[in-house]
């Protein structure tokens, strides 16, 4: 595949998915620039903030949304790694990426397009999937960084 | 679940094994459970893969194996080591579970509302595999007590 048609097929999962926004009505951020739409998505409990990022050379479409939680600040980072793998072997869908430079953790979920046409389900049930993860998982972290629960607690989950 | 998602499912599973096919790659082929396993040579070590066509989430996954399994002393800096490289990854995820002591890595493609062709089982393939080989050795050295924890991190952030 020619870089140009890489960027039409680019292009044309970004207007996929910004109408998928739009028919569900959602508010977003659009950065046309870097093929990228920024919004925040209420959960049960946190709120959550998302990105949907269209990468034009690998063909992928990338969810990630950075819980509001540093375990490096609060000395928990040994205990957010054995987590996130607890959580990562139990989920179907995506996964929690600890950075142990900065304590950030985030979930991140990736589909590729490539040779494929989506349509706006495609995105909405992506949405679906992560946001299900995340509302399920999120508060869970949250306790783990203030020091509330143990990272062997996640195996109850 | 619906006809229409068992007759796709069928179709992505056909379009699964023609991918293979078209390598010349030996598989073991389940059509009940529309599932495939092989075993794939990499620069250094061998690993196993498990695809999976899933009917009803209209998924399909690829589970990438390892031979080994990490001591319970190792445990817990393992899956530092597991978090370092995952955070590094675009696709796919290294899910180590700390009860069996295993690990193996985790690729999905969604074909919901989506036309597919060979071209994404080659990615998933050719991703999983990739991105295995990269780093099974640095996992397996660290396991064998051929490198320690500092080395084992910084190869995994690299």
């Amino acid at each position: 595949m020619t870089d140009e048609m890489k960027i039409e097929k680019a292009e044309l999962a970004y207007f996929t998915l910004c109408d998928s926004l739009d028919e569900d009505g959602w508010k977003y951020i659009k950065k046309d620039g870097d093929l990228s739409v920024k919004y925040r998505e209420t959960g049960d409990d946190l709120p959550m903030d998302c990105l949907f990022g269209i990468d034009i050379k690998r063909q992928v479409v990338r969810f990630l949304s950075t819980l509001p939680v540093n375990m490096l600040a609060n000395n928990k980072l040994v205990d957010a790694a054995v987590a996130c793998c607890i959580v990562n072997s139990k989920i179907s869908y995506g996964c929690f990426d600890l950075n142990i430079e900065t304590g950030a953790v985030c979930f991140r979920m990736t589909y590729s397009f490539k040779e494929s046409v989506m349509g706006k389900d495609f995105f909405r049930n992506m949405r679906r999937f992560a946001t299900t993860v995340i509302d399920k998982y999120n508060e869970r972290f949250l306790a783990l960084s203030n020091g509330e629960c143990k990272a062997t607690d996640f195996l109850d989950i | 679940m619906t006809v229409d998602k068992r007759r796709r499912a069928q179709e992505v599973f056909q379009l699964l094994c023609r991918t293979l096919d078209n390598r010349s790659w030996k598989y073991t082929k389940n059509e009940n459970n529309l599932s495939v396993s092989l075993s794939v040579v990499g620069n250094d070590l061998p690993m196993r893969m498990n695809i999976f066509v899933e009917a009803e989430r209209e998924l399909v996954s690829a589970y990438t194996g390892q031979d080994f399994s990490v001591s319970e002393e190792k445990c817990v800096p393992f899956c530092m080591g597991v978090c370092a490289i995952n955070n590094h990854l675009i696709d796919g995820s290294f899910d180590f579970d700390v009860l069996k002591r295993t690990v193996i890595y985790r690729l999905i493609v969604s074909y919901h509302d989506a036309t597919v062709g060979t071209e994404i089982f080659d990615y998933l393939i050719d991703c999983s595999t990739a991105t295995v080989d990269d780093v099974n050795h640095t996992m397996k050295a660290y396991v064998d007590g051929q490198i320690n924890y500092d080395e084992y991190i910084e190869k995994m952030q690299a």
